[in-house]
């Protein structure tokens, strides 16, 4: 089949958003980025199947976290053992803002449950209202509301301390506070 | 359980809040979002837009651009 040019340059546009979607699964951005060529390979094979003028972005996004949980169920150990490096490679990243408490953040982030993680980046970062994530997700709406709200809460209760009487506590001990109120 | 059960992000009523805070003795956190301390909130958003514009903020890498070029010499091709 033949891709619109607009077409095209929409999805050219979309790849940083899809990265930073997959790092965000995958924890690691060389993974990330197998991901994002993968599904750029898929939508172009099935481009056929979008109906232009609705959401690509929600398309393209939905083919990413499809690749991305067809090769964890593919490889198993391989992406436990991924999975578990995720909290300390996240924490691990300079912070490139200068906020003081962004590697604490981070870890909490990557402590996350997978689910809860990526229902709180598809609302509050990559900017999908409950109903388009919802549809990425392939849940009820109901469910990612309380994704959401559960990672919020959870992640709340972390920087309520920080702002609070920890502030300026070494990373050691904010991560063991981070662990104590998990 | 009512359909609006099933999402706290929308949160309790006005009245349940109230209780939930008396009852956590004036800690703002809980369930909902949506009554966390506004300043929490903020920060949260503030934080994870931060972390994933660190992503969309680096350049595409050329390999994209590579591929898209490469899909559509295949796609020309054919037909």
């Amino acid at each position: 089949m033949t891709v619109s040019k607009a077409l095209r340059e929409d999805l050219l546009a979309s790849i940083p958003n899809l990265r930073a979607f997959a790092v965000s699964l995958a924890g690691n951005s060389e993974r990330a980025d197998d991901l994002v060529q993968e599904t750029l390979m898929k939508a172009w094979a099935k481009f056929d199947t979008f109906q232009e003028g609705t959401n690509l972005r929600a398309w393209l996004f939905t083919i990413l976290r499809n690749e991305f949980y067809s090769q964890v169920r593919k490889r198993g150990r391989e992406v436990e053992d991924a999975e578990g490096t995720y909290a300390a490679r996240l924490a691990s990243q300079p912070a490139q803002n200068g906020h003081m408490d962004m590697s604490d953040f981070r870890e909490a982030l990557g402590q996350l449950p997978a689910d809860q993680r990526e229902a709180l980046v598809l609302v509050g970062a990559s900017g999908f209202s409950y109903e388009e994530a919802a549809d990425i997700c392939e849940c009820a709406v109901g469910t990612i509301k309380s994704r959401v709200s559960r990672a919020r809460t959870r992640l709340g209760e972390l920087l309520a301390l920080e702002l609070g009487e920890t502030y300026g506590a070494d990373p050691m001990s904010a991560s063991v506070i981070t662990r104590t109120i998990a | 359980m009512s359909k609006d059960d099933q999402g706290s992000a929308d949160g309790p009523s006005e009245k349940d809040s109230k209780r939930m805070r008396s009852d956590m003795g004036g800690i703002a956190i809980e369930r909902g979002g949506a009554q966390m301390e506004p300043r929490i909130q903020t920060e949260i958003g503030k934080h994870l837009r931060a972390i994933y514009d660190d992503v969309i903020n680096e350049p595409v890498p050329s390999k994209f651009m590579e591929l898209l070029e490469k899909l559509e010499r295949s796609t020309t091709q054919k037909s």
